[in-house]
């Protein structure tokens, strides 16, 4: 039949080049320029913005969004130190209890209003209003005189926080706590302007009633898409020298990757992965920046659910037993520095010097051999819970079974686990031994020793309970001679070391590509700072 | 007719509420706290209270499962628990997304699949049929989040860099709303399958088809083959393909999160499976209803169709032939 193809099969040609030309057609312009565009940062969102209210927001990807829109009294600096922001100094009462700032004069929201003393009044108490219900609000402020009982309805105003005049606020804490100033950095203390608020009919802050004091301002929100912010030309320490901040939100990290590698992000988050693939890449390799933070990954070891773990013997012989170094090199090909202590470096109290149990298998086995289970006879399997989806703690835990297997000879079982379920076990410390890490709130060592090790703290989920520790961590963490303070802490994290409730393996580092024209990215261990004095460039 | 739209109409309906009723109560048995994993451990009790009250997570199973059922009747699904986002405002920026993306998919594997089907049935045992059929296995074997990134590699991060002097507009790395050719590759991985699968069917239900005596017949009767094609064989042929490609639409519909997370599309897909992970149960539910009532409304629609091509698919419902 050759009429009935060749007419078929021109029919047929027509619809598949009609399809493929359908397809093609259809131009619009897209850069892909390797140098800055226009004098706009582009960086993208990990993750959809989970709200732009302050007093709300949990999240690390949101807060840094915010941060450049909202500021506190005080701000982090790339020194890790603290310095004022809105408050231009402050000073601490005798016994403690009482701060006094002044307001920086001629500070302003971005809708012009003039920052005063009722404002922080205001800021304060709706951080802790019970009508607001702030998840975040009684962990940061709760300090404050009269925060619970304001947070749970018992009382109908905070008596803790009083403007003194226009530009004098003072802040009165129920004890002494050298840490507390720290805890104003974070966004539940950041100043909002009431009469912003009040515009949305809930007295709910969006991308819409956004009224911040910080360098930039939202001008656009999309959701799904990008929220994009413009420099705020009145900002009181000097407008931003970039004209805005376009921030996508792309939630895949290849994707992101490969913006940045078509020119369309000037920085972008790395994961592992990509890590060892772009040090091979001689277009990449000099553009990686590894961010220190103040996160320490750990193991931590539970007596309560693991009963071997109630002799410290046993938790000697797993922490000679564990080779640091090793895991850095074979999961992060070196890029993590070793943690000798739980406390990460560039926090005020950690000891560069200081040295934790190393990594001996010989003493590891004479350990395990004493507290009578020679070469692991006795011990039962053991499960090492990790959260799911990531794979270095997967990479990290695999190794750490073989190390574990071979110099102890106790059988090891990974079990990688949601991270709903773990975080629910994790309170419910039914986790006999679980990989993880702390990252701190605030620059502090209380925030470490305090909070993690000392018997009956909240996230306290090894059992490990120590007069001697607790004595020590108490008395630092009221002291008010800084000195003295961290000697306390000192002696305290000596004790941790050797008692080893748990075994700190690595400090965090971020890694980031950083185009070479990005100049004056400010960072602390925190985390980014605001992108106040970026510049774009030659 | 009547009688078997209603019988099918009644069925969707029961299928549809066992649907939401099955995920309603399968929250209850998921491990995990929304409010802990919103708010963190250290969170205030205050604040988990107000949360779980604001929500309805307080009251008895009962009671809000009366609820949800009645919010569901006047469109109310409820507010994502991470972002307080009204589950419908998602819908209704999301969806037509989703929905712009999966017409071009299936219109592009309609196009190639029928195409690619019916040039290996006529040519069957020939070269490029067995050439055309293996591309087509090829087409249901790779999973897209293989064909993804080997997409992107190729059109986005290579050629452009190896051709910088070839006057074409390569495709962007991620999806935007004002640059259409930002469709290309999510609509080229999501039509991949679908087409393949298009493309199998055509070609053995027209080789079926063709064999049948009244095509002989037509033939016989001196018929024009274009005629015989497109008129006789075709209506007969492309009722499996029908079923397929309506399958096919469905699945598109629900979203891919490969494809929407690649190239960042703010659908469907993407969204939904941060929410279980984030036990998003207003918008895990909300997704699934209305997921599961395109389903199921799709369905009904190839079931209708059928019954317009082949008065034969009426009789099982109503007994006799119409």
């Amino acid at each position: 039949m050759p009429r009935f193809r060749s007419h078929l099969f021109r029919s047929l040609l027509f619809c598949f080049a009609t399809a493929i030309g359908l397809s093609i057609s259809g131009c619009a312009k897209h850069e892909s320029a390797n140098g800055p565009q226009g004098n706009t940062l582009r960086y993208a969102l990990l993750a959809e913005p989970t709200t732009f209210d302050p007093d709300l927001v949990q999240d690390g990807t949101t807060i840094d969004l915010l941060q450049n829109v909202y500021e506190g009294l005080v701000e982090w600096t790339p020194q890790n130190t603290l310095a004022p922001a809105i408050a231009s100094s402050w000073t601490v009462s005798k016994d403690g209890r009482t701060y006094t700032f002044k307001i920086r004069p001629g500070v302003k929201f971005h809708s012009g209003k003039t920052v005063t003393a009722d404002d922080v009044v205001y800021s304060f108490t709706r951080s802790l209003d019970p009508k607001l219900a702030s998840p975040v609000g009684i962990t940061y402020m709760g300090d404050i005189v009269g925060a619970a009982a304001f947070e749970s309805g018992k009382i109908p105003s905070l008596p803790g926080v009083k403007a003194i005049d226009a530009d004098t606020v003072s802040v009165t804490i129920t004890k002494p706590k050298a840490y507390w100033i720290n805890v104003l950095t974070y966004p539940t203390a950041y100043i909002l302007n009431k009469d912003s608020v009040n515009k949305d009919p809930d007295g709910k802050i969006t991308d819409q009633n956004e009224d911040g004091s910080g360098p930039f301002t939202v001008e656009s929100y999309v959701r799904g898409q990008a929220v994009d912010l413009k420099a705020y030309p009145s900002y009181w320490a000097g407008a931003p020298k970039i004209d805005g901040i376009h921030r996508p939100i792309i939630t895949d990290a290849n994707t992101r990757h490969n913006l940045y590698v078509t020119g369309q992000l000037d920085m972008v988050d790395l994961s592992a992965g990509t890590v060892s693939d772009d040090e091979k890449n001689p277009a990449l390799k000099d553009q990686i920046v590894f961010w220190p933070r103040a996160a320490t990954y750990y193991i931590g070891l539970n007596q309560k659910m693991y009963p071997p773990f109630k002799d410290v013997r046993v938790r000697q012989a797993f922490a000679y037993a564990t080779d640091k170094a090793k895991i850095i090199q074979l999961v992060f090909n070196g890029h993590r520095d070793v943690a000798e202590d739980i406390l990460p470096e560039g926090i005020k109290g950690h000891d560069p010097e200081f040295k934790g149990i190393p990594y001996d298998p010989t003493k590891a086995q004479a350990l395990l051999t004493a507290a009578g289970y020679p070469a692991g006879k006795g011990l039962p399997v053991l499960p090492i819970y990790y959260r799911e989806s990531y794979p270095d703690l997967e990479t990290t835990v695999d190794v750490l079974r073989q190390m574990y297997q071979q110099t102890l000879g106790v059988s090891i079982q990974p079990r990688r686990t949601e991270w709903a379920t773990l975080l629910q076990m994790e309170d419910n410390n039914t986790l006999p031994c679980y990989h993880i890490r702390w990252a701190a709130d605030y620059l502090d060592p209380q925030d470490y020793y305090s909070i993690l090790l000392r018997t009956g703290s909240e996230e306290d989920h090894t059992g490990y309970s120590n007069a001697s520790y607790d004595a020590l961590v108490d008395a630092a963490d009221v002291e008010q001679n800084p000195v003295k303070r961290i000697a306390l802490y000192r002696k305290a994290a000596a004790i941790a070391a050797m008692e080893v409730p748990v075994i700190p393996l690595y400090y965090v580092k971020e890694p980031e590509l950083v185009r070479p024209y990005v100049h004056n990215l400010d960072d602390s261990l925190m985390g980014h700072l605001p992108y106040l004095h970026v510049t774009l460039g030659p | 007719m009547v009688r078997f739209l209603l019988h099918r109409f009644l069925l969707a309906i029961v299928t549809i509420w066992a649907i939401a009723t099955i995920t309603f109560f399968i929250a209850f048995l998921a491990p995990g706290d929304p409010a802990i994993l919103k708010f963190g451990e250290k969170s205030s009790p205050v604040a988990i209270a107000e949360f779980r009250r604001k929500h309805g997570l307080d009251l008895p199973p009962l009671v809000r499962y009366v609820h949800y059922v009645a919010g569901i009747t006047h469109g109310d699904f409820g507010s994502s628990f991470q972002n307080d986002e009204p589950v419908s405002s998602f819908f209704a920026r999301a969806f037509p997304k989703t929905m712009l993306l999966a017409l071009l998919a299936i219109a592009l594997a309609l196009t190639i699949g029928v195409t690619t089907g019916t040039v290996a049935a006529l040519k069957q045992g020939t070269l490029i049929d067995r050439s055309l059929m293996a591309l087509v296995l090829v087409g249901v074997g790779v999973p897209n989040f293989v064909l993804a990134p080997v997409l992107v590699y190729i059109f986005v991060l290579t050629l452009p860099r190896l051709l910088p002097n070839l006057n074409v507009e390569w495709p962007p790395v991620v999806w935007s709303p004002d640059d259409p050719l930002s469709l290309l590759l999510p609509v080229v991985v999501l039509a991949a399958r679908p087409a393949a699968l298009i493309a199998r069917m055509t070609r053995s239900s027209l080789l079926e088809t063709l064999r049948q005596d009244y095509i002989r017949t037509a033939r016989a009767k001196g018929l024009s083959p274009s005629r015989i094609l497109f008129v006789h064989t075709f209506k007969n042929a492309f009722l499996p393909v029908l079923t397929s490609a309506g399958t096919a639409f469905g699945f598109l519909l629900s979203g891919s999160f490969v494809v929407e997370t690649i190239f960042a599309v703010p659908g469907i897909g993407g969204a939904s499976i941060s929410s279980f992970t984030t036990r998003d149960y207003p918008l895990i539910q909300g997704t699934t209803f209305v997921l599961a009532t395109i389903f199921v409304v799709v369905n009904v629609l190839v079931d209708i169709l059928y019954a317009f091509f082949d008065p034969r698919s009426r009789m099982n419902s109503e007994g006799a032939p119409a």
